[in-house]
């Protein structure tokens, strides 16, 4: 029996990537075959670690393949058409609307994506939702099998590597709060509100804080391009884009942050999150999609974008030690239900369950 | 605004007191909307200028060329006014009737889509095999700048000991004149 993890792109250091790895390396260590399958495979993961499409043979009955979904893919007959059990893990589909006036390429593999949700709803025999927010979405695009929820797969091991000394250099110890927000700089995220709630900080509470928005961005995407002119209007100073930075200065802008501020309106799991309650760096988020489930309790979360308030709460945060220290507390308890063992168990648990039921 | 129930915190009580804090100071949030910046044109050509080689962001480029080289004909057809289904039915129509005229063009474009990624994915194998030799270039350099030093100390000691030989000899050959 194999098991063979299936997506349309295994990309170098994202969250899918590193959960599809993750698994493959625990099945391996569980005496499982495991085979990774994609459309498109980063050069930088090398030549060993998966096979791309072209590589595919037929499974076996008595294989399993794990499809990966988050975004439409032209090979997907591929999978509902293999004569196999066929598990779906489902880390959520961006709503195009998101994209509509940004980018048209993502706005219509978005669209196309969610039309084959619905369509393939009934070729999966389970199915794993990184999030309860996604299992009811896969719920409401008709899918009626098993759905149980597995957080995704996070190395922590990789944030103990040493940070980018530059960075530290740069800006630990200087004057004023460091706010940090990590995810691409993509229309869903809400960057708009975070450089919003950030200028009203500045003006009315802390003249010398600085925004760290780290993560990817294209310089001719329309949307990183009408932020810059947001910024620019606003003339507020001290919203920098790393961009596309080494791994070890993402780790030290966690090192170096007092405050997680998200704004995001649409995650499916928001990895940054965890990474933050690592970091020991409180979090205040807007309530919305999977952020809460991820939160489970911890950090602050608030329903509505007073811009104001929420300005008035990051400075609360950055002061007030003691709330700090509870905050840190509640977010260190949250963690240890996203460590690598136990999610990895219940992994190897709902598929042991799955192989047994399924016999 | 609600605040969730947090172990331990008091979110309430906190958003109160800083409610209280800014009626107090009379803070308010007049800033420019976002919706009030105009939408940027979509770039026609990507420059990045001079800079140094940034493998990350080549990489980058070469999956989404390698992803969405392949651009489709067809495209879905919505409508949101008042008899949108009449307007959905007439556009499908229409994109029926054109299919002759657009297919060739989109063809046309996917097969020089198909071999400029083609040229990048050799150009992406070229520069990892030349990254691999100059990482194997480097290594022998090192290694041989290490023996070349090694080899160094060693001929200077071997000089010391000729030197050394060399005056036990001559005291050696007065002794015995």
């Amino acid at each position: 029996m194999k098991i063979i993890q299936m997506l349309p792109c295994l990309n170098y250091g994202d969250a899918i990537g590193n959960d599809v790895i993750a698994i493959h390396h625990a099945l391996q260590e569980n005496g499982y075959q495991s085979q990774i399958i994609a459309e498109v495979v980063d050069q930088r993961l090398g030549n060993d670690l998966a096979q791309t499409i072209d590589q595919w043979k037929a499974p076996k009955k008595d294989d399993i393949i794990i499809y990966h979904l988050s975004v439409g893919w032209k090979y997907i007959n591929y999978v509902t058409d293999a004569k196999c059990r066929k598990i779906c893990i489902y880390h959520n589909i961006t709503p195009a609307h998101f994209y509509k006036n940004y980018d048209s390429t993502a706005y219509n593999y978005c669209l196309t994506g969610i039309e084959e949700v619905k369509r393939i709803a009934g070729a999966f025999d389970y199915c794993l939702a990184d999030s309860d927010f996604n299992r009811q979405d896969l719920i409401s695009y008709g899918f009626k099998c098993k759905i149980d929820v597995l957080p995704i797969l996070i190395a922590f091991d990789d944030y103990k590597k040493e940070p980018g000394k530059g960075v530290i250099r740069k800006y630990k110890g200087t004057p004023g709060a460091n706010i940090l927000f990590v995810g691409r700089v993509v229309p869903n995220k809400m960057h708009e509100d975070l450089i919003r709630a950030f200028y009203l900080y500045k003006k009315y509470y802390d003249p010398d804080a600085k925004l760290f928005l780290v993560g990817r961005y294209i310089e001719t995407d329309v949307y990183y391009r009408r932020l810059k002119g947001y910024i620019d209007a606003l003339g507020v100073q001290d919203v920098i884009f790393p961009g596309h930075i080494k791994f070890n200065d993402i780790l030290a802008y966690y090192s170096i942050a007092d405050v997680f501020l998200c704004m995001s309106e649409h995650e499916g799991f928001c990895v940054p999150l965890v990474e933050s309650m690592f970091f020991h760096v409180p979090i205040l988020a807007y309530d919305s999609t999977a952020i809460a489930s991820t939160l489970g309790g911890s950090g602050i979360l608030f329903k509505e974008k007073n811009m104001t308030e929420v300005a008035g709460l990051i400075d609360r945060v950055v002061k007030d030690q003691d709330l700090r220290k509870a905050m840190i507390e509640g977010q260190d308890r949250r963690l240890k239900d996203f460590d690598n063992a136990v999610v990895m168990d219940m992994f190897l648990k709902y598929l042991k369950d799955f192989i047994a039921q399924e016999k | 605004m609600e605040e969730n129930t947090n172990m331990n915190i008091d979110v309430t009580k906190i958003m109160e007191e800083i409610r209280a804090d800014i009626d107090a100071r009379g803070l308010r949030d007049e800033v420019l909307s976002f919706e009030e910046i105009p939408m940027p044109q979509q770039a026609t050509v990507v420059d990045s200028g001079t800079g140094p080689f940034n493998n990350d962001e080549f990489m980058d480029s070469n999956m989404y060329m390698n992803r969405c080289f392949q651009v489709q004909t067809w495209q879905p057809i919505k409508s949101n006014r008042p008899l949108g289904f009449l307007i959905i039915f007439f556009k499908k129509i229409i994109r029926k009737l054109i299919r002759f005229f657009i297919d060739p063009i989109v063809n046309e474009q996917n097969d020089f889509n198909a071999n400029t990624t083609r040229s990048m994915n050799q150009v992406r194998n070229y520069i990892h095999e030349t990254s691999t030799k100059n990482t194997q270039t480097e290594d022998a350099v090192k290694a041989m700048q290490l023996r070349m030093e090694t080899m160094s100390r060693e001929i200077t000691e071997l000089n010391r000991k000729v030197a050394a030989l060399e005056e036990e000899n001559r005291s050696l050959r007065k002794d015995a004149e």
